[in-house]
């Protein structure tokens, strides 16, 4: 069975000029010590569903879904006092601003023996401390900078303070919202192939967001393409990554074989991304699509399999 | 769930202090008088007193030669015996003293009495010594009498000069050693702290705890106790004097109505009046002030050089208006530069220019005065069927054209009546076309502006306090004293005046002194450096349920007599 | 060590400063219209007399002398003699400044406290009732007329229920009876400061709570309480834990600064309380051109101010380990 298994879920947002849906039935499943990743551009709403999976959304946001079974248990039945005991010991995220994520007034160390207290009140302070220590062992920060304040880190140090943090509940699952963005190039290796051993080592699973499809590709075993609110393309890395069938995914692939990794507008693809308040009543790629035919835009798309573990939405695919 | 609430915290601890206290209120007793202020007195020094407050604690601890009847206004032997001699022949005035004793049991003698003019002399104590320095010798042939030798004769030593409190040459004597010998004498002596005066009053300070409170009690070697002096019988009855600070009216109103104070010393403004006047035990006073309420010109300059712009200006002035309608009736309208409650000295029949006339006879008398003069108009304020009309581009006899007039005010919270009294005679003064503009202006800039530069077309100044006698009016319009601080403010030079001034000043025959003084005011009012408008009334309230006797005199209730009178009121009745 | 060498730095700069203030004063009162000799219309003052009191109080010298003199005396600590009250100078402000701290500290620290956890509480609950009746009942409070409140509070609580004295700092029966013990009368100065207290609580909680609201609000926003939120802490943890101490932080130069400012005490309040405080003395000394106790007064003030914003940079240095002096 699956660690975490999502069945069409849609997230909206009520917003001032509408409800926005910025997520649309997408339904995932994470196998454990596997790790799923979600790609896409920007607002497609990769973040809003790690935040759902968290119970961090907005007070302005609406979840809808059949499930999100999570270790047998449906994340939207549970109670909030049981989703926070939840949040951290099972589920623990690795935020999209790490450079901030940190308490400034507060001693590194501190705040990550406040999570593993909380969740672990029979534990003693210097037991969490010691854990603390290995933790810092794990991800290759000096010991001696346990103490010291968020500022006095590097951007690098802060995303593995981070990353130490995020295990130090020893939780099954992770979400990694775009670990490395903030970084330069170097580092963001380094810290994708902590992360990848890590995840090797302690048997992780991992839902990592990412909107560069390489990245992705490098570390996760399936890869769920995001555009719009839905999952586009979902299926294993080989498939997706070496085999893509939906039009967004090749454009996607283009731009990384073209650009590498600097984040640039997509090659190929010119317009924006569709209004979420008001979609298109058809595919929502269709105006940004080469492929794009008249049925497109009217039709609402179909899954189609492509083999027994991939998929893709899309009407011109037979 | 327990929550710690801070708020909920204190109000139940405010409230429970609050109602505990409720029901305790202190008794206070039965000889126990309570007095508001309005602020506290700044100093015990006699020599350093100068503000209001401090006078009316002194008061009651140092006592002069001489006090005023309450109603007569003439002088009473106090600590004299009884009236000075005079004699001409040696230019001496011979004072033989009651024989009192101070309030530390010690005897009052001649040499107290020396020792104080001396000290005055010598230091050249400010607002005393001009009233001194004419005084060449002091004797003291006895223990109960002495002679002032005067260098040469002058009215106003009797109820000028010998009505300055004493003090004691044990309590100063040491002080005023020292001080000689310092670099400055005056400052030395001004700056010495004064813990525990010693008096002859009926009263001695006891504690005076500062910014709370002063606690006086009745004075055991009292000269006066029992005695009756000008017809009354004094006291005095109460034990203590309680004296409270309150800084508003508003919060002294309110506790005179609680009973926290027996009396508020100090004016009260008629607003107030018809709130006190429904409360059964509180009785309101109003008395006449010796106050002087006037608009000053300045003589050295166009175009209030001239005397007739001066007439028809004051012709143009409605008195009554700014008593019933600025002043709600509280004041009298002033005639001459003598506050009416001066009985004796004032003079009602001089010039009065625009008495009892309205508006628009106002304004016909005074283009009369003006036509007469040689002004002129663009537009004057009488047309050619005779009617008045708005007037406008007055022009100066020697035809140039009237520049921007002035006339400086104290601003509206120092005093509204004044400022809003500019206001009014601005208006009154276009009526003839003249370019008015009433400017109300800091005090203390608006004495240097008039008193040190003298650099202004007109002020409306007050003067409270003025002393009985008459003095003054030579003070102001002496030719002398036509000088950068001086009080000749208008600048009126008039050898006429400052003859009759001066033969005043020596005048020993009251009744001759009177006439010259009359004679003052009716030059005065002539040639009008000042035009005189209101006399304020003292409004005054006390509580009528623990004392008795309050003395109405000029400058209101807190009379000496007052204080030596009044009687509790006794509880078993 | 660093911080050491910051502070002498900066007490060597608020020494420049203090002096620039020093001579400001002087030139300042100097200028003003009016000496202290003519502030009443009394004709016994003559012009000799106006004279000799100028020559006795040292005024008659030129100016550049008698600020010589003034610098001197007050390097070597000699703040002069009163003009009004006679009394020197020093003496005359050590006998009020307890007052005001007593009063206006006191209430700066208590609107502070309450101010500060209030605004906590209303960012919090931004948007529900709680916040919206906390906010304008600050906005009230904080738009009020202060002379006008006290008043109303004057006159209901103290003479219409009775439950407070009328104004004042002691009351004379209690202290003039010799039978009163210590506590009574610690108990009486207490029970006349409720009311000052309270009002001046009203004016000054309001803007605490406004300030702390907004930077509550901005703190709320920042993405390590969203860490804090994911971490599973409590509510009341991230709120108390996380986000007030942070959101304190800004609040803190604002409540230093009133806190040096208090000492000036107000001449509303005071007048109308009859608080025996410096507000009025400052007010008096000005406008009667008393110029040793204006220029002392206003010298501590300034003192005090610039003292206190060392010591608030410190203490921000302190709660804040981002700030660092070198
Ligand atoms: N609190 C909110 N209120 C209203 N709309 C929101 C809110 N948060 C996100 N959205 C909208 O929801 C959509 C999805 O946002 P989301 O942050 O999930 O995108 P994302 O894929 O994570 O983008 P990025 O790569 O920029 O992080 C966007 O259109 C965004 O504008
Ligand atoms: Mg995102």
């Amino acid at each position: 069975m699956a660690l975490l298994d999502v069945r069409n879920l849609s997230i909206g947002y009520q917003t001032r000029k509408g409800f926005l849906r910025a997520v649309d039935s997408v339904s995932f499943s994470v196998e454990e010590g596997k790790s799923l990743g979600f790609v896409g551009e920007s607002g497609c709403g990769k973040t809003t569903i790690g935040m759902t999976l968290m119970g961090l959304l907005p007070k302005n946001a609406s979840v809808m879904a059949d499930q999100i079974m999570y270790k047998g248990r449906d994340l939207l039945k549970i109670s909030p006092e049981e989703m926070r005991k939840t949040r951290w010991k099972d589920i623990a995220m690795i935020f999209q601003a790490a450079m901030n994520a940190l308490n400034p007034v507060q001693r590194v160390g501190d705040q990550i023996v406040e999570a593993i207290l909380i969740h672990e009140p029979a534990l003693d302070k210097p037991a969490a401390q010691e854990r603390v220590e290995a933790l810092f062992d794990l991800v290759h920060i000096p010991r001696e900078r346990i103490r010291d304040f968020p500022h006095q880190y590097s951007g690098g140090m802060k995303q593995r303070a981070i990353i130490a943090m995020a295990l130090s509940c020893r939780p099954s699952l992770i979400i990694a919202d775009e670990p490395t963005t903030a970084l330069d190039v170097i580092v963001q290796d380094q810290i994708l192939d902590e992360i990848k051993t890590l995840q090797k080592e302690l048997i992780l699973s991992i839902l990592f967001i990412s909107h560069d499809i390489a990245v992705v590709a490098d570390v996760c075993h399936t890869i769920a393409v995001m555009y719009a609110g839905q999952i586009v393309e979902y299926g294993k890395r080989e498939e997706v990554f070496e085999a893509p069938v939906h039009p967004y995914t090749k454009a996607l692939l283009g731009s990384y074989l073209t650009l590498g990794t600097e984040k640039t507008q997509l090659e190929g693809l010119n317009g924006e991304t569709p209004n979420l308040i008001n979609p298109p009543k058809g595919c929502r790629f269709c105006d940004r699509c080469e492929a794009t035919g008249p049925a497109c835009r009217m039709e609402i798309p179909d899954w189609i399999d492509v083999s027994r573990t991939h998929k893709a939405l899309c009407c011109k695919i037979t | 769930m327990t929550k710690f609430n801070p708020i909920r915290i204190i109000a139940f601890g405010v409230l429970l202090a609050a109602v505990a206290l409720a029901g305790c209120s202190q008794k206070e007793p039965a000889g126990m008088l309570r007095v508001g202020l309005s602020e506290e007195p700044r100093t015990l020094n006699i020599w350093l007193a100068s503000d209001a407050n401090s006078r009316k604690i002194l008061s009651k601890i140092y006592q002069p030669l001489y006090q005023h009847d309450p109603e007569t206004l003439e002088l009473i032997p106090w600590l004299a015996a009884d009236l000075p001699e005079y004699d001409p022949e040696t230019v001496a005035y011979t004072v033989r003293l009651r024989g009192a004793r101070w309030s530390d049991g010690a005897e009052l003698t001649s040499s107290d009495v020396a020792f104080t003019a001396k000290l005055i002399k010598e230091f050249r104590i400010p607002r005393h010594y001009s009233r001194w320095k004419f005084v060449t010798r002091i004797e003291t042939p006895d223990k109960r009498t002495v002679r002032f030798f005067l260098k040469n004769p002058k009215a106003i030593f009797r109820s000028r000069s010998l009505t300055i409190p004493i003090v004691q040459q044990k309590e100063w004597e040491d002080i005023v050693r020292i001080a000689r010998t310092k670099e400055k004498p005056l400052a030395e002596l001004l700056n010495h702290q004064v813990e525990s005066p010693v008096g002859t009053g009926p009263f001695v300070l006891k504690q005076w705890r500062e910014g709370a409170y002063l606690h006086m009690v009745r004075n055991p070697y009292f000269f006066g106790t029992g005695k009756t002096i000008a017809g009354r019988q004094l006291g005095p009855h109460i034990t203590d004097i309680v004296v409270k600070i309150f800084g508003t009216s508003d919060v002294a109103i309110l506790a005179l109505k609680k009973g926290t104070i027996d009396m508020f010393w100090w004016g009260i403004q008629p607003g107030y009046l018809d709130d006190l006047r429904n409360q059964d035990d509180i009785h309101v006073y109003f008395s006449e002030k010796s106050a002087l309420y006037f608009m000053g010109f300045n003589l050295r300059k166009p175009p209030s050089d001239d005397p007739h712009l001066r007439r028809a200006i004051a012709t143009l002035i409605d008195k009554n208006f700014i008593i019933s309608r600025i002043l709600q009736g509280f004041g009298t309208e002033m005639y001459s530069i003598i506050p009416p409650g001066n009985r004796y000295w004032y003079y009602p029949e001089v010039e009065k220019y625009g008495a009892k006339l309205d508006r628009e006879s106002r304004i016909r008398k005074a283009y009369d005065i003006l036509t007469e003069a040689g002004y002129s108009w663009e537009a004057p304020p009488i047309d050619d069927a005779g009617a008045v009309i708005p007037a406008s581009g007055i022009r100066l006899p020697n035809g140039q054209p009237m520049e921007r007039f002035t006339i400086l005010t104290p601003p509206a919270d120092y005093d509204p009546h004044r400022a809003i009294s500019g206001l009014m005679i601005q208006e009154w003064l276009r009526d003839v076309g003249m370019p008015a503009y009433s400017r109300p202006m800091a005090f203390s800039s608006l004495l240097q502006q008039v008193k040190g530069r003298h650099d202004f077309d007109t002020f409306i100044l007050g003067c409270g306090k003025l002393s009985t006698d008459p003095d003054y009016l030579r003070i102001f319009f002496l030719s002398a004293n036509d000088k950068p601080r001086g009080w000749n403010m208008s600048g009126y030079r008039n050898p006429e005046f400052d003859k009759l001034a001066t033969e005043s000043s020596q005048a020993m025959d009251r009744e001759e002194r009177q006439a010259l003084v009359r004679k003052m005011q009716e030059i005065v009012l002539r040639d009008v450096p000042y035009y005189p408008i209101y006399d304020p009334l003292l409004i005054e309230a006390v509580r009528t349920d623990r004392f008795t006797g309050w003395v109405e005199m000029l400058e209101g209730i807190g009379n000496i007599w007052s204080f030596t009178q009044l009687k509790p009121i006794s509880r078993d009745s | 060590m660093e911080l050491r060498k910051y502070i002498f730095r900066r007490l060597i700069e608020i020494a420049i400063i203090f002096f620039v203030i020093l001579t400001v004063l002087f030139l300042l009162f100097r200028l003003a219209p009016g000496d202290p000799v003519t502030r009443m219309v009394d004709p016994n003052m003559t012009p000799e007399d106006a004279e000799h009191l100028i020559e006795q109080l040292g005024l008659d010298q030129p100016i550049g002398l008698q600020y010589l003199y003034y610098v001197k005396n007050f390097v070597t600590g000699n703040f002069g003699v009163s003009f009004h009250y006679g009394q020197p100078v020093a003496d005359i402000i050590l006998n009020r400044l307890p007052n005001t701290v007593l009063l206006f500290t006191t209430s700066i620290i208590l609107s502070a406290l309450f101010g500060i956890f209030l605004g906590k509480i209303a960012a919090w609950r931004k948007g529900e009732s709680t916040d919206t009746w906390m906010t304008i009942g600050a906005l009230i409070c904080h738009t009020v007329f202060l002379p006008w409140l006290a008043l109303i509070l004057i006159w209901l609580f103290a003479y219409k229920v009775g439950w407070f004295p009328l104004t004042g700092m002691i009351s004379a029966e209690v202290w003039i009876d010799p039978e009163a013990g210590f506590l009574e009368k610690a108990w009486d100065i207490v029970h006349h400061m409720i009311l000052p207290l309270g009002t001046l609580f009203m004016i000054h909680f309001g803007s605490y709570l406004l300030i702390m609201r907004s930077s509550m609000l901005d703190t709320l926003k920042e993405d390590y309480i969203l860490t804090a939120r994911a971490k599973g802490l409590e509510e009341k943890t991230i709120r108390n834990h996380h986000a007030a101490p942070n959101a304190a932080l800004p609040v803190v130069t604002s409540v230093g600064l009133s806190l040096a400012f208090s000492i000036n005490g107000g001449a509303l309040t005071e007048t109308v309380f009859t608080w025996p405080g410096i507000g009025r003395e400052l007010v008096f000394s000005v406008s009667n051109n008393d110029y040793p106790l204006a220029q002392a007064s206003f010298l501590l003030i300034a003192a005090v101010v610039l003292l206190a914003n060392l010591v608030v940079d410190v203490l921000y240095a302190y709660l804040d380990p981002r700030i660092r002096y070198e």
